[in-house]
């Protein structure tokens, strides 16, 4: 079913329509990162500093705080504002080391109420700073800074002034662009119906091209108006707050280099990720995946579920970690949205990847390029194994002269039905040097104890030995299978044609394994590639990560030194190798598929 | 129709008697878990208009999960951990300084040493519950009497160890550096400097490091590649006269008598050894929405009758002071030990950077144990902190 041109434009309007309103509010969200902070050095300043040695006796509602302060401006007549600044951590005297960098945190809500509600109904009353209607959205901070008992200084800091700071103006404008740019592909449509389609191309870059423009000088306009607002403001608090004192610092994020490079990027993202949505509308696959959507709807609607499941729990993970890697996203990053990453400091573009392959060298245990090529030859060296065991075993098995085959395939399966943890805790222990039964055999043959995890080819062998007891069973497996599909005629018709045994396993036998375990190497190969269990549990890693794989590098990078953004960026690296590593036997697969044709 | 009549009342009467919910996170198991249960249930028995809940989160997963979980409100009200990560919860916005909610200086009323690990840029971020620091076990059947100094405690040991048999004199986690922390704290060495620069391959540091190679290489007095496993089996078959542990080690004991001492001076210098402690404190979360409820819970957590509960039903080392003066503490024959050890203890640093140190730490002592040369592995480790720290912009 084709859909008509009109419907098409009017799915391409709505969609790009809801594109932007999207990334314009994420935009916004993002950059509402940063606080203003004004400090004010005390020692420039006439402020005189009172102090009151003041212990609240209901903690709850701090009733008495009112009457200190009545007190207080009784006292001095003279003054005429009042910042309280409590020094907050009165225990913390206990501790003299601490006394003299102690900066407190944040004041606060409840002590933010009391200087709120505060009305001081004495004669000189305007004394204490009281937020007006148009700052309740702000959250005023103070931090006061002592030196022992002295306050020396404090900082009023405001977290959210710069909620003034918008970038939704434009979405009017974004409207009427999108409804002229249907109306003119409407009308493209009557007048040249075949080149309607290229020519909405050309009119959506050109819409791309306005509404960045748009976008950069309404920030632009956005932020002059967001600096009157903080010189306003800053103005508003002197008056109130300070009367005739200077402000001594006045401390504002360097916004406009990090707007323009937001500004940039967005325009970048918007076009590519636009001209992707365009494409995929304009090549007819969004039609073709509609049409069958509508057609196989039934089909649809019961694999929704799992859809779901699989983007939930598969492709927004993946996703996620993917775009981290491009941070650097660490211990205390929690909690951002993962915009903002992106628009500020924490951008680090592509500076993970290239630290990890910058610096190559083949001896340094914590270097990437000395684990990549340990990671292979572990690979190399198990896939190697687990096959010829396998194979070895399967062809033992399928010989029907053996007596309690099933049996012995009972057995042989087992090292793989055991939960692989547990198996290499199993040989963690049997490899101790004291008390290990590996070492125990060898002083029976009389041979010196081995300390398996102290040195490098001892620690690599000991990884090794549980590897292979862990994954021969599968390629067995495997082959059982595909031996057992074999027809008996091509024996017997190879044996009437006079051929060796030899002859028959390299001319049978052989080529009929093959497509049944090229999929199971290429797949033992990339369980064997991030066999993680193994080698955390049995060496560790040890000696000094000299048995490290890439991926329990990755893993202790994240969770021992809490790089989650380099973590990542080595997680892109493990897959971007494996993705073409698929890629590749992808094709040597498909040559050695279909033998009998 | 009476169905919806009862289902009305039903949910009227939830209204009515709606309490405020705290949530409690904390990973015990064993005694301890029983102990805090008892807690809870004469909490929520005392206090009608709140409800406490306990859930219990592997000790493992802990920290991970209260970073993960908080910034997103989905976390607890308040938590139980150590103080070590008190720093890098700060940091990040984690948890909630409460000296707005204290009202007196209350840290007097705690064992020394349990309040000022609770404390971080001069504000408080908890309550101390308990603190752990390790101590010399000893198998009463083999050891009449403990060593007093190092010296002592090697010439017992060898005289017990007999390595073909599998016995050994002295039996703990000699690779692991938070165990290795005693020797390295008891020869005067650090791992932070007073401006929080890691100072790993200080003379001190490196003397200790060879104090413990020589255990190992030149004694012969531990056995090799012990784990945590391996200490308990050995014990708890006999086979082990002394071993190092925290107060955790109590629980996995049995059948064997045995009784703890303060740990050994160290002969070389002349001064105790001296070990990490940790200071476990109940936190709250900067995201609870019901923060004097919550701390309501912190005062009682930390008040008498449960720092009584916890210490003779959890057997823990409890920080309040005043439950070592109950004749049942009084006269354990454990507790007052492990407070005498506390007291000759310093706390784990709560620092952020501690948690780049632990990696590499770990390595150089391993290596150091099974004979590479104590200053190489030392500068190694003390290299990759650094690199590490500036990576992460502690150092510039």
């Amino acid at each position: 079913m084709k859909l008509h041109t009109t419907w098409r434009l009017i799915a391409l309007a709505v969609i790009l329509l809801l594109f932007y309103l999207l990334m314009s509010k994420l935009l916004t969200n993002s950059l509402h990162q940063q606080n203003i902070r004004y400090t004010l050095d005390l020692a420039n300043t006439d402020i005189q500093v009172i102090k009151t040695a003041y212990q609240p006796q209901d903690a709850s509602s701090y009733a008495d705080l009112q009457e200190v302060l009545k007190q207080l401006m009784k006292n001095n007549p003279d003054i005429n504002s009042l910042v309280v600044v409590q020094k907050r951590n009165f225990v913390a005297h206990s501790n003299p080391a601490m006394i003299g960098e102690s900066i407190s945190k944040s004041i606060f809500d409840r002590q933010r109420e009391i200087i709120k509600n505060y009305d001081p109904a004495v004669e000189n009353s305007n004394i204490i700073w009281q937020p007006s209607e148009e700052d309740s959205n702000s959250q005023i901070q103070y931090h006061g800074f002592f030196e022992g008992n002295e306050l020396i200084g404090f900082v009023v800091y405001d977290t959210k002034v710069q909620t003034q700071f918008e970038v939704s103006g434009n979405n009017l404008l974004l409207l009427i662009l999108t409804i002229l740019f249907f109306i003119l592909a409407v009308v493209l449509e009557k007048i040249i119906p075949r080149f309607s389609a290229y020519l909405s191309l050309v009119l959506f870059v050109l819409l791309v091209v306005i509404v960045d423009g748009n976008i950069a000088a309404q920030m632009e306009k956005n932020y002059t108006l967001w600096l009157q607002n903080i010189e306003q403001y800053q103005t508003g608090l002197q008056e109130h707050l300070y009367q005739s004192l200077p402000l001594m610092e006045l401390q504002l994020p360097s916004w406009q280099p990090l707007i323009t490079e937001s500004v940039q990027t967005w325009n970048i993202t918007l076009s590519i990720l636009g001209g992707l949505l365009i494409l995929f509308i304009l090549t007819g696959l969004f039609e073709r995946m509609l049409a069958s959507i509508i057609r196989y709807r039934m089909a649809y609607s019961y694999i929704v579920p799992a859809m779901f499941g699989v983007f939930l729990l598969v492709f927004f993970p993946f996703v996620y970690g993917f775009l981290i890697g491009f941070t650097n996203y660490g211990l205390n990053d929690f909690g951002g949205n993962l915009v903002s990453y992106f628009t500020n400091l924490h951008n680090y573009s592509f500076g993970n990847i290239i630290d990890i392959l910058r610096t190559i060298n083949f001896t340094d245990p914590h270097n990437f390029y000395y684990t990549l090529v340990h990671t292979i030859l572990w690979t190399v060296i198990n896939v190697t194994l687990h096959v010829s065991i396998g194979v070895g075993l399967a062809l033992l098995l399928s010989n029907e002269l053996l007596k309690g085959r099933t049996f012995f395939r009972v057995i042989l399966i087992l090292p793989w039905a055991i939960p692989n943890y547990i198996t290499a805790l199993i040989w963690r222990g049997m490899f101790h040097k004291q008390f290990g039964a590996v070492n125990g055999f060898l002083e029976l043959l009389g041979f010196q104890p081995i300390s398996w995890f102290t040195q490098v080819h001892t620690a690599f062998i000991a990884n090794l030995a549980t590897n292979v007891w862990l994954g021969f069973p599968f390629m067995m497996i495997i082959a059982l299978g595909a031996l057992q599909s074999i027809p008996k005629e091509l024996y017997e018709a190879s044996a009437i044609d006079g051929s060796s045994r030899w002859q028959s396993f390299w001319n049978v036998t052989f080529p009929l394994l093959k497509p049944a375990m090229i999929p199971a190497i290429i797949l033992g190969t990339i369980w064997t590639f991030n066999q993680f269990n193994v080698i955390y549990l049995v060496s560790g890693g040890g000696p000094d990560g000299a048995t490290e794989l890439l991926i329990t590098d990755a893993y202790k990078i994240a969770f021992e030194q809490y790089r989650y953004g380099y973590a990542a960026a080595y997680c892109i690296v493990i897959f971007l190798l494996l993705f073409f590593y698929g890629f590749w036997t992808n094709k040597i697969s498909r040559a050695s598929e279909g033998v009998y044709e | 129709m009476k169905q919806t009549i009862l289902l009305v009342f039903l949910f009227i009467s939830i209204l009515l008697f709606a309490q405020t919910e705290v949530t409690l996170w904390h990973s015990y198991r064993g005694d301890e878990k029983d102990a805090l249960m008892q807690v809870v249930d004469n909490f929520n028995k005392s206090h009608t208009d709140i409800k406490l809940n306990a859930l219990g989160i592997p000790y493992d997963a802990f920290p991970d999960k209260i970073t993960a979980a908080i910034p997103r409100g989905k976390g607890p009200d308040i938590f139980i951990f150590a103080h070590d990560r008190i720093g890098g919860w700060v940091e990040a916005d984690i948890i909630e300084p409460i000296d707005f909610y204290l009202e007196k200086d209350i840290s007097g009323n705690f064992v020394d040493g349990a309040w000022n690990p609770m404390l971080y840029d001069g504000s408080v971020y908890g309550l101390p519950m308990s603190l752990k620091s390790i101590i010399l076990f000893y198998n009463s059947d083999i050891i009449k009497t403990p060593p007093k100094t190092t010296d002592e405690m090697i010439s017992m040991a060898k005289k017990y160890t007999d390595a073909s048999k599998g016995k050994y004199g002295l039996v703990y986690e000699i690779a692991n550096f938070y165990y290795h922390a005693c020797w390295l704290q008891g020869f005067g060495g650090k791992i932070f400097d007073n401006k929080d620069i890691p100072v790993l391959n200080s003379p001190e540091n490196i003397r200790s490091f060879q104090f413990a190679q020589d255990l190992f290489l030149k004694e012969k007095i531990v056995p090799p590649e012990v784990s945590n496993v391996l200490v308990t089996t050995l014990f708890n078959e006999g086979k082990a006269a002394m071993v190092i542990n925290g107060p955790w080690f109590r629980g996995e004991i049995s059948g064997v008598p045995y009784e703890v001492e303060l740990l050994p001076i160290i002969s070389e210098i002349n001064k105790p050894a001296i070990p990490f402690m940790s200071s476990e404190g109940v936190l709250m979360s900067a995201k609870s929405e019901h923060k004097d409820a919550a701390f309501k819970v912190m005062e009682y957590l930390v008040g008498e009758d449960a720092a009584f509960i916890f210490a003779t039903v959890g057997k823990q080392p409890v920080a309040l002071k005043s439950v070592y003066e109950r004749p049942e503490v009084k006269n354990d024959k454990y507790l007052p030990k492990f407070k005498a050890q506390i007291e000759n203890s310093r706390p784990m640093p709560s620092i952020p950077q501690m948690t780049s140190v632990w990696s590499p730490a770990s390595t150089a002592i391993n290596a150091a144990v099974n004979g590479k040369d104590p200053k190489a592995t030392l500068d190694e480790a003390q290299d990759k902190v650094m690199s590490t720290l500036k990576a992460a912009g502690y150092i510039k």
